[in-house]
């Protein structure tokens, strides 16, 4: 049978035929009895369908579908009705208009302001990009008579120091010594110590009011990390500020541009500072190398400072909070990241595993670099300026990660010189830490 | 109350006075339950679905803007649901709960019915099994048609699909249900 004899059959069935093809149907049924066959039994199937016993609807679910209208019906209606009834009133399309005018308006600033600081920022990259490579000779030549000049400047002050107190390279005795010293004087409780609370992970500080820092967030396993985009805003600042003020040891961990220059100027300021630091000759070498250019972090653990002292270590001449300054200091910063934490458990465990000795509780002293005459008054912690005055030391070391700097000859010239030194102890640490 | 027409009713219940509503589930609760349980062949997922169905209903009752019939509108919901529901459960091989768990028919065993009876209640069972071996589509097109009595633009309505699709739809759904028959026949007659 043709797919059309079966249409009109079908169609026919469905009671849909159209009245210009009756007659076609009709022929068709009177020279087919395959055709009239087909349409009985498609007759008999519509009919059995129709004597289906209809379903009814129990009571029991009439009242379920009642019930749930209602829990509907208080709330939804009155909905509709307060929806329908605004829409209705005259001021409603007004209010609308003026509504959508004003998004599109705070949109239309924000976009065209964007607009503005994307050229003002390209015409200053190109500003900047014309002037360093001008300035790039006279500022490697600068740089390179700085580390020099700190170099020996260094060299001169160990030697000195050395001298003074007549340690030469380290002896066998000086290592046992350092050892049953570590030994007798047992690293604090972790329990004890206040930093070493379950707070690790929790982002807590923001970053100063200026973005001279130019803040990136690092991923690095600290406590506490400053983010970009918490930078900007007075607030921010305050709330540093008062952070420092509150915690007298920090650990600042830093990622540069330029490693070289970067050190070179936190040495020099805390030269400027007063305070004497040290490097190993791996340190001095790598920050030598021009060509290495694998990233350093600088992990600074800093106590007794505030947030000036922080400002100042690292360059920023003007730690005001206002934002003209923070622009003109940004283009100048040779950090990159800056994370702020307090020392933690894990940095104590560091720093006694690359030292032999951990930092003190706060208000405290060091396990094992407290000299004799510190005075309980620096030891709850003054800031930097303040310790200025006592000539207060710091140290820069740089280790491999694997590294157990302990027995480092560097590490016990430096813990010896200090020990028996009338220095007011370690104040800022300096850690260079390497990958390779 | 009960003898105001469906758009009488829904404006009486946009307005306001919900017990309209009450009427309008009174006087489709079978029909739609109806063909929520031949489209699913579950007594339980009929009875979901026929609450879904008016309460969705009475939800979106502000959008319905009365160019079609209600009930075109209140079906469309129905065989919307369905779909939703019968995604959620596996396919079910018949219509009727007279079979087992193979699908095969089970004969009524219990009273001393006539011979006919008898035929014809295979017969329905039989036709049970065939339209419960159709697709979902062209089931629901012969339930709206045969046994609702719709017409194409009412079941198109329904479906939400054109009226050009009904046609073939139902015309596919016929041939298919009759093959179906002769096929489940056969079997019966070989047994």
């Amino acid at each position: 049978m043709k797919k059309h004899d079966l249409k009109l059959l079908t169609s026919y069935v469905d009671g849909e035929l159209h009245a210009s093809m009756q007659s076609e149907l009709n022929e068709l049924l009177q020279n087919s009895s395959e055709a009239r066959e087909l349409l009985r039994l498609l007759k008999q199937d519509a009919l059995m369908i129709r004597n289906q016993v209809p379903m009814e609807c129990s009571y029991e679910l009439t009242q379920k579908i009642l019930a749930k209208i209602k829990v509907r019906s208080l709330s939804r209606i009155g909905h509709l009705n307060k929806r329908d009834d605004l829409m209705m009133r005259p001021w409603f399309s007004l209010v609308a208009v003026a509504a959508i005018l004003a998004v599109t308006t705070f949109i239309s600033f924000y976009a065209v302001n964007a607009f503005l600081g994307v050229q003002a920022n390209d015409l200053e990259k190109a500003k900047q990009s014309l002037s360093l490579s001008q300035n790039n000779e006279t500022r490697e030549k600068k740089l390179s008579a700085n580390l020099n000049a700190l170099e020996n400047s260094e060299k001169t002050d160990q030697i000195a120091m050395l001298e003074k107190q007549n340690v030469l390279p380290v002896s066998p005795e000086l290592n046992k010594d350092n050892e049953k010293s570590v030994k007798i004087n047992p690293p604090l409780e972790t329990d004890k110590v206040p930093f070493a609370t379950g707070t690790q992970g929790k982002e807590l500080l923001a970053a100063p009011a200026n973005e001279a820092f130019n803040l990136i967030r690092v991923d690095a396993p600290l406590p506490w990390v400053l983010r970009k985009k918490e930078v900007s805003g007075e607030v921010s600042g305050k709330m540093l500020a008062k952070v420092i003020n509150n915690e007298t040891r920090l650990k600042i961990e830093l990622s540069c541009k330029d490693n070289a220059a970067a050190f070179a100027q936190l040495k020099m300021n805390l030269s400027k500072m007063g305070y004497f630091v040290y490097s190993d000759v791996n340190t001095l070498m790598r920050l030598k190398n021009k060509n290495d250019k694998s990233p350093v972090n600088y992990m600074v653990y800093l106590e007794n400072a505030n947030a000036n002292d922080l400002a100042r270590l690292l360059g920023q001449e003007k730690p005001a909070l206002s934002k003209e300054a923070a622009k003109v200091a940004a283009t100048t910063s040779f950090w990159e990241a800056l994370v702020l934490s307090k020392i933690s458990t894990n940095d104590r465990k560091t720093m006694k595993s690359v030292l032999g000795f951990e930092p003190a509780e706060q208000g405290g002293s060091f396990t094992n670099a407290t000299p004799p005459n510190e005075t309980p008054e620096s030891a709850k912690g003054d800031s930097l300026q303040s310790l200025k005055k006592n000539k207060s030391s710091a140290l820069a070391v740089s280790f491999p990660a694997a590294q157990n700097l302990v027995n480092s000859a560097e590490v016990k010239q430096y813990l010896e010189a200090t020990k028996s030194s009338s220095l007011s102890g370690i104040k800022v640490l300096i850690v260079l830490r390497t990958d390779n | 109350m009960n003898s105001l027409d469906d758009n009488t009713l829904i404006r009486l219940v946009l307005e306001g006075n919900t017990s309209a509503f009450d009427v309008i589930v009174r006087r489709y609760n079978t029909k739609v339950y109806s063909l929520a349980f031949r489209l699913l062949n579950s007594v339980e997922d009929a009875e979901d679905v026929a609450q879904d169905t008016f309460s969705q209903a009475f939800k979106a009752l502000g959008s319905f803007r009365g160019t079609a019939k209600f009930y075109t509108w209140l079906f469309r919901i129905t065989y919307n649901l369905a779909i939703s529901q019968r995604r959620k459960r596996k396919p079910a091989l018949s219509l009727n709960s007279q079979t087992d768990s193979q699908g095969e028919i089970t004969l009524p065993s219990d009273d001393a019915s006539p011979m006919k009876n008898m035929e014809d209640e295979e017969g329905k069972s039989l036709m049970d099994k065939a339209l419960g071996m159709l697709s979902l589509d062209h089931r629901a097109g012969l339930v709206l048609k045969e046994i609702e009595g719709f017409s194409y633009e009412e079941i198109a309505l329904s479906l939400g699909v054109p009226v050009g699709t009904v046609r073939s739809r139902l015309h596919r759904a016929r041939l298919e249900l009759r093959a179906i028959l002769e096929k489940l026949d056969k079997e019966r007659a070989d047994l």
